[in-house]
């Protein structure tokens, strides 16, 4: 049995002109000391699957679905239970790291608080174990680090003092939502690496959510490519470098200035408002026909682990090979 | 012989942190200390640094926002901070600027015709001609169209509204356009639209760019040639595809290594050095990157190395290229 | 995804809210200002006019709300004395806007010293309380309708500088007062162009709020004896004649105090709703 299994996962949220399917149908696997990657752009949902695994969605946004992690099923927790595995099986870090810690309090302390909550350590103790993760985490100097504020470490500090804190309890999962999105680029593979390092150490999973699709490639062993709510791709990084079956993979591979291509996917990314009921990919592809519009593609096996969700799948392999 | 388009002298820039005390003097802070570079017409120029690097700084200056604490800024042989009032209002025909971030630079309550009718504004009537034409033609040179004109800047998309902002600058027929970091904010499915529309400029009206980014891919599609910036110093420059090629400097080879490259599990099962590179640390009189060098030498932290040639084009400010 | 979640239920529920309140708002606004205009012109009685053989009548279909102690119809006082809180209204926020929008844009956009002056010289006027500055006024330049006006203006003068300030400078550090001064306009044109507009919904807001804190100063003036002058009737000094009554006859202080929440809670009401209708951003839906 997988560590995490996701089926059916999705959001719904209530607006004045009726509910909106912002995530739909998103389903996945992920076994201990594994890292799946989560690529979309902006609307794709990528933020919404890391919230609703956690149950940390907005107000007013409801999950459907079943998310079982060590087959324990998540969505039907209540909200006492849920606070108690937040932070200790499963822990999150987000994007800006100095909204997320508070700025009035010294950084060691911050990291202390889950081992005071969720193991009910005595304070000298939980002490002693922050300063010993603020060295795992490779931050110089960790006792007067530990004393430090938020406001007087850099970005990469930062990020590193939410990675310890994530780590306190030891989770089984860890899920990143654009850990190094607001960090520079040598810092960002800075980050990256800390994180793989300690996934192969402690055999927690990690899932990394990221508009890039070259920092997930270089990182997870699987990914999963988001669109409009829905997932179009899943496949072994590998084999989604040797082969993108989904039209909607291939045209974000192209448009990466650093590849010879460099095409732009004509179009923007979709209004959640204002979804269609087919394929929410088919206004922006090349190879949509009218069939596309009837209802949701099915995620169709392209090869071992590798799934499409597209009816032209064919027709999208032939344009793979031809370019 | 006439002089380049643009040439940066010695431009020092220091900003003062706010002080703790109403009596204390806040402590200054070198944002730019000492750059120096010329751009020849058609030779776009790209700068790469990542945060604290003076980027953005710098920009800042060329396009006279802010006065230089040292140094000048030569628009066409001419420094804009001495140029009288009228010579100043032409030279910035000359001279435009596309933004980072699509939502905050276009007025949210003019519709897009005024938006980027906006430089001819200042502009005497000869040089300003029938502006509503204008208008659609510099909408359309950038793929949008001329109806457009009367629509709102939120009706558009993320990409669509950073090609209204390069509109704009390209109304006055200028001869170089600065981009602070134009494609970051955008998905990375419309950043090519954007791109590929600024590419087709430059070859179509001649416009030439100071293009700042973070992205060395996004340096190396538009740029010709390429300077490294790390806290608030060149620390290399050259041709781009040469830089990107083969780094000479350091630094330049920490950014390329660092850029993350579409390679499966590249980060995954390798050994690591047991910790990593330092952040930066406060300057001392020695390199500025020496703190972070792995092949940092005791020379390194005396003596700050002079941007000089080390290869044919090439500088670098190292010691040991 | 923040804009996704602000979309959720709760935030459906308080716009619809919003929506009614504008639309109380501005039913109570409007016919405030009808009662003001159709007194021009008629009223039932006159509103001035004594006649002791008629005091203290309680409604009825002749004198639809009583009369009070000197036998004047209270319906008509309260009508007149709409016009009165109006005009008071509309002068009193217009010295406010006038001279507090264009010292907070000035401030703005100079920046340095100018800045510092005009808004240590609106702490200056912010720091006396409303009514003891108007006090101070009315008691150099003598009581009347007048002068209350423009005691009532002048504190309304640092509440816009102040607001204006603000946001005017937030307008001043977006990209595209940039891109302007690229194109190379000034100061005043910035202000004009792109400055004003952009803060003009936050100052219309604020402007139906004053209003209605101008018809209370008012009243309050009035209520102490400063503010508009027999025989001229006022919502204020009807409450403050009341007080004698108040046992009585304590319609006589009802009705204009009705009068008053009436008018407040309408301009406020107005205000918040336009609020939200004037923010581009809560627009879509």
């Amino acid at each position: 049995m997988a560590l995490l299994e996701v089926e059916a996962l999705g959001v719904v949220i209530d607006s004045p002109r009726g509910p909106l399917e912002i995530l739909r149908d998103v389903g996945f696997a992920l076994e201990s000391g594994r890292i799946l990657g989560i690529v979309g752009e902006s609307g794709s949902g990528k933020t919404m699957t890391a919230l609703a695994l956690m149950g940390l969605l907005p107000p007013g946004a409801r999950a459907q679905g079943s998310v079982r992690l060590g087959g324990r099923e998540l969505l039907r927790l209540d909200e006492h239970a849920l606070c108690r595995l937040r932070g200790d099986r499963v822990a999150m870090i987000f994007q800006e790291p100095m909204s997320a810690l508070n700025p009035l309090q010294p950084v060691g302390a911050q990291i202390a608080e889950p081992l005071r909550l969720h193991r009910k350590m005595p304070a000298a103790k939980a002490a002693a174990e922050a300063r010993r993760l603020l060295a795992r985490v490779h931050l110089p100097d960790p006792d007067r680090l530990a004393a430090a504020f938020p406001h007087q470490l850099s970005g990469g500090q930062r990020q590193r003092v939410m990675i310890a804190m994530a780590l306190a309890c030891g989770p089984d999962l860890l899920v990143a939502d654009e850990p190094t999105t607001a960090l520079d680029v040598t810092v960002q593979a800075q980050i990256l690496d800390l994180l793989v390092e300690l996934v192969e150490e402690t055999g927690m999973s990690l899932i990394l959510v990221s508009h890039d699709l070259a920092a997930v490639a270089e990182t997870a062993d699987e990914v999963l490519v988001l669109y409009g709510g829905t997932v179009v791709e899943h496949a072994p990084v590998a084999a989604m470098l040797r082969h993108r079956a989904h039209p909607y993979t291939q045209g974000l591979f192209a448009a990466r200035p650093a590849t010879g291509l460099f095409r732009a996917i004509p179009g923007s990314v979709p209004d959640l408002a204002a979804l269609p009921p087919g394929c929410r990919f088919a206004d922006r592809c090349p190879l949509a026909i009218a069939a596309c519009g009837d209802g949701p593609p099915p995620l169709g096996l392209v090869g071992p682990g590798h799934r499409a969700a597209c009816i032209r799948l064919e027709a999208a392999a032939a344009t793979a090979e031809a370019s | 012989m006439t002089p380049p388009l643009l040439a940066v002298e010695e431009l020092v820039r220091r900003y003062r942190r706010p002080r703790a005390f109403p009596w204390r003097r806040g402590e200054a802070v070198a944002a730019l200390s000492g750059v120096s570079f010329a751009i020849a017409r058609g030779r776009s120029l790209g700068i790469v640094g990542e945060s604290g690097s003076g980027k953005s700084t710098l920009a800042r200056l060329v396009m006279g926002f802010e006065r230089p604490d040292a140094g000048r800024v030569l628009f066409m042989g001419e420094d804009l901070a001495e140029a009288p009032p009228a010579r100043l209002r032409q030279l910035r025909r000359g001279l435009q600027m596309v933004f980072q971030d699509p939502v905050g630079s276009l007025d949210p309550r003019h519709r897009v015709g005024r938006i980027v009718g906006e430089p001819l504004d200042m502009l005497d009537g000869a040089a300003r001609g029938d502006r509503s034409a204008r208008v659609a033609a510099a909408l359309r040179s950038v793929g949008l169209g001329a109806s457009d004109a009367q629509r709102y800047p939120h009706e558009f998309s993320g990409g669509q509204r950073q090609r209204i902002a390069i509109a704009r600058a390209l109304i006055t027929r200028p001869a170089l356009i600065v981009a602070d970091e134009p494609v970051s904010a955008l998905d990375v499915s419309v950043q090519a639209q954007v791109l590929a529309v600024m590419k087709a400029l430059a070859a179509e009206h001649e416009v030439t760019y100071l293009l700042i980014s973070h992205d060395l891919a996004v340096i190396a599609y538009v740029t010709v040639d390429v300077a490294v910036m790390y806290r608030g110093a060149i620390v290399e420059t050259g041709p781009t595809a040469a830089v990107l090629e083969r780094p000479l400097h350091p630094y330049s080879q920490a950014l390329k290594e660092a850029a993350p490259r579409l390679v499966a599990g590249r980060r995954r099962h390798r050994t690591r050095p047991a910790a990593p590179p330092g952040e930066p640390a406060a300057a001392g009189r020695g390199c500025a990157y020496a703190e972070r060098c792995p092949l940092a030498q005791p020379r390194c932290r005396e003596e700050a190395p002079a941007l000089r040639e080390v290869a044919p084009g090439r500088r670098a400010a190292c010691h040991f290229p | 995804m923040s804009a996704v979640a602000e979309r959720g239920r709760p935030a459906r529920r308080r716009r619809v809210f919003r929506h009614w309140g504008l639309v109380c708002g501005a039913i109570l606004t409007a016919l405030l200002l009808l009662i003001a205009l159709v007194s021009l012109v008629w009223t039932p009685h006159s509103a001035t006019a004594i006649d002791l053989t008629q005091r203290l009548l309680p409604p009825s279909p002749r004198h639809w709300l009583g009369t009070d102690h000197f036998g004047r119809d209270i319906a008509s006082m309260l009508m007149v004395g709409a016009q009165n809180s109006i005009l008071v209204g509309i002068v009193a926020v217009a010295i406010g806007v006038a001279l507090g929008v264009s010292l907070g844009l000035l401030a703005a956009a100079q920046g340095g010293w100018a800045e510092e002056a005009a808004m240590r010289l609106a702490d200056f006027t912010f720091a006396f309380p409303a009514v003891l500055s108007a006090i101070l006024i009315t008691a150099l330049l003598g009581p009347g309708a007048v002068n209350s006006i423009i005691a009532i203006g002048i504190f309304n003068v640092p509440v816009f500088a102040r607001l204006t300030r603000g946001a005017a400078r937030a307008i001043w550090t977006r990209d595209f007062i940039l891109a302007t001064r690229a194109a190379g306009k000034g100061g005043l044109r910035i202000t004009l162009e792109h400055v004003l507009p952009n803060i003009a919904s936050i100052l219309i807001v604020q402007a139906t709020i004053q209003f209605a804190l101008a018809i209370l100063a008012e009243a309050g003036l009035s209520y102490i004896g400063l503010g508009t002058q027999p025989p001229f009737p006022s919502w204020g000094r009807m409450l403050n004649e009341a007080q004698t009554f108040l046992f009585l006859a304590p319609r006589l202080a009802i009705f204009p105090g009705l009068a008053i929440v009436a008018a407040v809670l309408g301009l406020n009401l107005l205000g918040d709703g336009l609020r939200d209708l004037l923010d581009p951003r809560l627009r879509r839906f």
